[in-house]
């Protein structure tokens, strides 16, 4: 059964594109563009997880979320916020909210996070990630190939659940930086950096015994998939 | 030299010339009514003499002359002299000085007979009293000077008071303050006027000020949805097919370039933000735990550029700040020393109870040092960073006492940053 997603977005450029990515990935996705569509989406229908901007012109998106709490409908919520604003964080995160990204990002890195909050509503985080031989849990941060142990460093562990969350999507190394490192790596040489890592994870999971998934595209980004 | 001093001088620049001037036409002026008095006295001991002379017919007693005054004689030319005044100076056996005497001299016909006579006054006496007269004049002159000087010193500082209270204000005046520096009102009209001058500036800048700061704070905020919109853009052509190479790339740097300019949003929004005040919140921030952590986030990154980094952390380094810029504080350090030194060489970091120091080999700064904390000053060959880096590391220092010093040796090409924590 495929997972139901709302997303509140004032700006329809950017509600378009997160629509059509999300649905790619097999969710249904229903769009508000307003708090008050937004309010009357949530009272009509039950949604698998909610992705609400709290920047909205017609009402603080906040309250879609205590609305939404009082509701206890289980839904997994994430914040977007235009704000990197600490105060937002922490009033969102205290009303219950599972996770927090701010403006902008990159369509993969909100696709493993609502899939990251999925997990965490249904399955208590205990749903192992599989993909062929991998296996990744997300409580313990194991990961084995073909039952066997891999060792890997944390950000290791990080690039390959991107990876697995963005499964045959072109991922440049903008998107992976950003998601693996983010204020951390403003650097200049964040992309040789980050080869290092992709070359060190593709080496360990060759040896480990995978076919080889992380292809290089173009020079200019990722792509994990069957060969 | 002050107001007050300057006019004070001004007063007695005045005072002077007057003062002598006035004591000069005084003394003459007595001089001259004495005289004239004498002169008075002497016509008159004249005309009584006469008058004896004509009464007696005789000479007069010999006893009456003992003083030789008036002396009589007779004339026997019977020649008529008019009486003539004048001044000489005479030996006074009695007070034995010379002292100045006023002499008329004159003829008195008594019958066929004619006495010339000469009576004298002398002076001496009354040119003390001139003297004493001009010295209680410059004596009472110079006490008036005094007193006014002393009055208009008062009178002035009563005055002026509101117009330093002003000043005092003025020198006190913070641009970034929560609310508009309000100056005193004063009873005195112009200085009534300047206050509300003062009051309507300050007003005006503060207005302007906030409006420019949440200009900034909006700018930075408007611009992430736009962002946004680029980003998830990029991130949809990406998925399309077919795409070729070249057209990947583009994507790429464009993307590259949000990224820059994301984290120069997020940077200058984090300046404002500690401008702003808005990090007011503090709590212990256990420092060793902190740069631990980092040490951690950063090994990676160290061992890629080939870097030996070694790092000495004393245990339970703790500071008042807010936690969120105690880390920007470290990991821009960090970042800078790792970023910065040439590859193959070493890092070296230490954290003490008095202060933080990082230590890393490199080639000498492009730019002088003391640009080194500005704002969007950066190496030329590393177009791609902020610039902003060091810049949020000042202002964080600032913010909460410490200090931050930049040191380069020539001969070990090391970069030395000191941070040292107030006690």
């Amino acid at each position: 059964m495929s997972m139901k997603i709302l997303l509140v977005e004032d700006e329809p450029s950017l509600l378009q594109a997160m629509r059509q990515y999300l649905e790619e990935d097999g969710y249904v996705v229903t769009t508000a563009a307003t708090f008050a569509k937004a309010s009357m989406a949530l009272n009509d229908y039950d949604y698998d997880c909610v992705v609400v901007d709290i920047g909205l012109p017609d009402g603080n998106g906040l309250n879609l979320i205590r609305q939404l709490k009082t509701a206890e409908k289980g839904s997994g919520l994430i914040i977007i916020s235009a704000k990197d604003s600490l105060d937002d964080k922490l009033t969102g995160l205290e009303l219950g909210s599972d996770d927090y990204i701010t403006k902008p990002f990159h369509l993969p890195e909100l696709n493993a996070r609502i899939k990251s909050v999925l997990r965490r509503r249904f399955f208590g985080g205990n749903n192992l990630i599989r993909y062929g031989e991998i296996v990744a849990d997300p409580l313990s941060h194991q990961v084995t190939v073909a039952g066997q142990p891999l060792e890997l460093t944390e950000k290791e562990y990080h690039l390959l659940l991107f990876f697995l969350a963005n499964v045959n999507r072109l991922l440049t190394k903008s998107a992976i930086a950003e998601y693996v490192w983010g204020d951390h790596m403003d650097m200049a040489d964040s992309h040789d950096f980050l080869y290092t890592h992709i070359k060190n994870l593709r080496r360990k999971l060759i040896d480990a015994g995978c076919p080889d998934y992380i292809k290089t595209r173009y020079g200019a980004g990722y792509l994990f998939t069957t060969p | 030299m002050s107001l007050l001093r300057k006019t004070l001088l001004y007063l007695l620049l005045a005072a002077i010339p007057v003062a002598l001037t006035g004591v000069w036409v005084f003394d003459a002026l007595v001089n001259r009514v004495i005289r004239y008095e004498v002169d008075e006295q002497l016509s008159s001991d004249l005309g009584y003499i006469q008058q004896q002379l004509q009464t007696a017919r005789t000479p007069l007693n010999r006893g009456q002359y003992l003083l030789d005054n008036p002396h009589i004689s007779l004339l026997p030319s019977g020649r008529n002299v008019p009486p003539t005044f004048s001044d000489s100076i005479e030996f006074d056996r009695r007070e034995n000085e010379k002292v100045p005497v006023r002499r008329l001299t004159a003829t008195v016909q008594v019958g066929k007979r004619t006495y010339l006579v000469v009576v004298k006054q002398a002076m001496g006496e009354f040119e003390e009293i001139v003297q004493m007269l001009s010295m209680s004049v410059i004596v009472a002159f110079l006490a008036l000077v005094v007193f006014l000087t002393a009055i208009n010193g008062w009178v002035s500082r009563q005055l002026w008071q509101p117009f330093y209270q002003l000043i005092d204000q003025l020198r006190a005046y913070r641009l970034d303050e929560r609310t508009p520096t309000t100056f005193d009102q004063s009873s005195i009209a112009e200085f009534d006027q300047l206050s509300v001058a003062l009051n309507d500036m300050s007003l005006t800048l503060h207005h302007q000020y906030v409006v420019q700061k949440e200009f900034t704070d909006h700018a930075a905020h408007e611009m992430q949805t736009p962002l946004a919109v680029m980003t998830t853009q990029l991130d949809r052509l990406l998925t399309t097919e077919p795409l070729t190479e070249e057209q990947v790339n583009l994507m790429e740097q464009a993307q590259a370039s949000i990224r820059r300019l994301t984290q120069l949003n997020k940077s200058l929004l984090l300046l404002t933000k500690i401008e702003n005040n808005q990090f007011a919140d503090q709590q212990r921030v256990n420092l060793s735990e902190l740069l631990d952590r980092l040490h951690r986030n950063f090994t990676a990154y160290a061992e890629h550029r080939g870097l030996s980094w070694a790092i000495q952390i004393d245990p339970d380094v703790n500071r008042l700040m807010n936690p969120h810029l105690a880390e920007v504080l470290f990991s821009n350090l960090i970042k800078n020393a790792l970023t910065h030194a040439l590859p193959h060489t070493f890092a070296k970091m230490s954290l003490t109870k008095t202060k933080f120091v990082s230590l890393n080999v490199g080639p000498p700064l492009p730019f002088p040092a003391e640009q080194l904390f500005d704002r969007f000053v950066k190496n030329p060959a590393r177009p791609e960073s902020t610039g902003l880096g060091l810049a949020l590391v000042k202002q964080i220092t600032d913010r909460y006492g410490m200090t931050v010093e930049y040191e380069y040796d020539e001969r070990g090409r090391l970069h030395t940053f000191t941070v040292s924590f107030p006690t």
